[in-house]
């Protein structure tokens, strides 16, 4: 005689913030861990509108990404594997390798920038309100990162 | 020249990210059996070999992991819909536990398992035309029970449209609805064969095409032994259902939840009754035994922290009970009345991992003798993912479902300690998983003892 309730993040959804987990640089059960972390703070504090439960869940999942890397420099040790030898079986096509090499050296900062801007869909004042800074560093951040990508992408090289 | 630039990069991170994939992609509710068993086989397999590489340890402080009665299997985390009106409710495959007694009990999800009382089979469903989600079941008396849920049609994929199947005690079989249009039913209650009571929602489409929420309506249904008919309620809120279930113990003792409203049938009128806890605390799970014993749970914040909460209604007002906390946060999230002094919840808590960090969101079942809650022991996997879900029977029995690692977990109270179950399911973890986590297996859904 129970009901059915919604958890935060529906299927979909919870894809979406495991993509954005992966995308800042984070690997299995970090991914895992965060996801869970996520959960905990929707219990702690939910976000005030359930219907952007996946925006939320998108930002927390970034602030959470960009600490396991400030940890990481922190003890000055690598905690991720490195990730270019984790997918190795995956087929080469060369976009794909060129963000996924680029997005790797990019600093967690203009990373976790990117891939709110282009993966999430999130407006420059969004990341702005999301991540705590002026509009100005998030336009400054994604023209350094784009500048970063740009060489790496294949049809960019061959000009 | 710029705008190429980050269409690639768009595009880029797009395939990229499809490294991450579903647990599965594909809603097969009515696969050939022999393909899941093999796929279980293998999972088995390779889940045991994940395991013997892993090492059990842990500081004296942690919880133990034993490996050794390890009987969890990795599962099916489901299907996932495009269209609000599917998508909204559907999270894992198995979506709902009902026990009858320590050897009868149910689980459904897209399709239906009965436990005989040492394992689960799958019964047959009525072959529907489209995709179904099953959200709720109930056991009527003698034998009989009902399902309800919703299903697609293949002219019309994206919207959804209740359903209800009756279990006859020998067959499941479609029992037809008044026309509800599209719609969505998330719970089913009965206190007899002639009493079954279904709550749900309907949806209206808007030009585009899509289901906004001011468009949907609760959707109250009756069924009297021979007719099904539709219930009016006494309020008629529009807007998204977080919370919904109908609990009936009595033709005049059914209780209508919608969110954080409830409302009585005592067979003659409906009567308001007040939130249980207050409007900024999270309200999770209700069950009732009759009009003068029900139970809310959910959880409360105190200094930043998550604390269980649980208010029992003695027919006239709720009062909070003493609930314990597993650790620092702790939370409710389903509770199950047999009577007044026996009731079972669950919920979840922040435990330590193996490396003093307290962080592993994990199981937190509690037991009400008439006196007190308590915390009640149990060997599942550390973590419990979602919205665990829990059913129980007035011979001692109980049940919960939970997930860890996109994988759903069946567990059972033995009458010492809560125990995973097996239960057979398709298994497309290995693909979703990376080079990295076979290495590490699971290590938050290895069995931890407490």
């Amino acid at each position: 005689m129970r009901a059915r309730r919604q958890p935060l993040l529906d299927g979909a959804a919870a894809l979406r913030v495991r993509r954005v987990l992966y995308l800042n640089g984070l690997r299995g059960g970090e991914i895992e861990d965060a996801m869970q972390e996520i959960e905990l703070r929707a219990i702690e504090k939910p976000p005030r509108d359930r219907r952007k439960a996946a925006s939320w869940a998108c930002v927390v999942a970034t602030n959470l990404a960009m600490d396991v890397h400030r940890r990481a420099e922190r003890d000055e040790r690598v905690l991720l594997p490195d990730e270019t030898a984790v997918l190795d079986a995956a087929e080469p096509t060369g976009l794909r390798d060129a963000i996924r090499s680029g997005l790797a050296e990019l600093a967690p900062e203009l990373r976790a920038t990117v891939v709110l801007r282009f993966y999430a869909d999130f407006t420059v004042p969004e990341i702005a309100t999301a991540l705590g800074i002026p509009e100005g560093t998030v336009k400054s951040r994604l023209f350094r990162a784009i500048e970063e990508l740009r060489e790496r992408l294949p049809m960019e090289a061959m000009r | 020249m710029s705008d190429h630039v980050e269409a690639q990069i768009r595009l880029g991170l797009r395939l990229l990210a499809e490294d991450i994939q579903p647990a599965s992609e594909v809603r097969a509710p009515f696969r050939p059996r022999f393909l899941a068993l093999v796929a279980a086989g293998l999972a088995v397999v390779i889940a045991a070999a994940v395991l013997a590489v892993t090492d059990p340890g842990g500081s004296p402080t942690a919880p133990r992991f034993v490996a050794d009665t390890f009987n969890y299997q990795p599962g099916d985390a489901g299907s996932q819909a495009a269209e609000p009106a599917l998508s909204k409710f559907s999270v894992e495959q198995l979506s709902f536990v009902a026990a009858a007694s320590t050897r009868d009990a149910w689980i459904v999800g897209s399709v239906a398992w009965r436990w005989n009382g040492t394992a689960w089979r799958n019964v047959p469903l009525p072959r529907l035309r489209g995709d179904a989600d099953l959200e709720s079941l109930a056991l009527a008396a003698d034998g009989e029970a009902w399902i309800v849920g919703r299903q697609s049609r293949p002219s019309d994929d994206r919207a959804a449209y209740a359903v209800a199947e009756h279990w006859d005690g020998t067959h499941w079989r479609l029992s037809p609805l008044p026309n509800v249009g599209i719609s969505n039913l998330f719970s089913v209650s009965a206190s007899g064969r002639d009493d079954v009571w279904v709550f749900g929602e309907s949806f209206r489409r808007d030009r585009n095409g899509k289901f906004p929420a001011k468009g949907m309506r609760p959707l109250l249904l009756h069924w009297d032994g021979s007719h099904w008919s539709r219930v009016a309620l006494p309020w008629a809120p529009s807007g998204l259902v977080y919370y919904g279930n109908v609990v009936a113990t009595a033709p005049t003792d059914v209780w209508v939840l919608r969110n954080k409203q409830i409302e009585h049938w005592d067979g003659t009128t409906w009567q308001a009754v007040p939130a249980p806890f207050g409007p900024r605390d999270p309200f999770r799970g209700f069950s009732a035994s009759s009009a003068d014993d029900a139970w809310a749970v959910g959880s409360f914040a105190k200094r930043g922290h998550s604390k269980t909460l649980a208010a029992h209604w003695n027919g006239n007002s709720w009062q909070i009970a003493q609930t314990p906390n597993g650790s620092t946060d702790s939370d409710l999230t389903d509770v199950a009345a047999v009577s007044p002094d026996d009731a079972w919840a669950v919920g979840r808590s922040r435990w330590e991992d193996g490396h003093g960090n307290s962080k592993i969101l994990g199981p937190l079942f509690e037991h009400w003798d008439g006196r007190s809650w308590k915390v009640m022991p149990g060997v599942i996997p550390a973590m419990w993912e979602g919205f665990p879900s829990l059913a129980a029977a007035a011979d001692g029995s109980a049940w919960a479902i939970g997930s860890c690692y996109l994988a759903n977990v069946v567990a059972r109270w033995n009458g010492s300690t809560w125990t995973t179950v097996r239960h057979p399911q398709d298994h497309h973890w290995t693909k979703w998983a990376t080079r990295e986590d076979r290495r590490r297996g699971f290590p938050h859904c290895r069995v931890w003892k407490r």
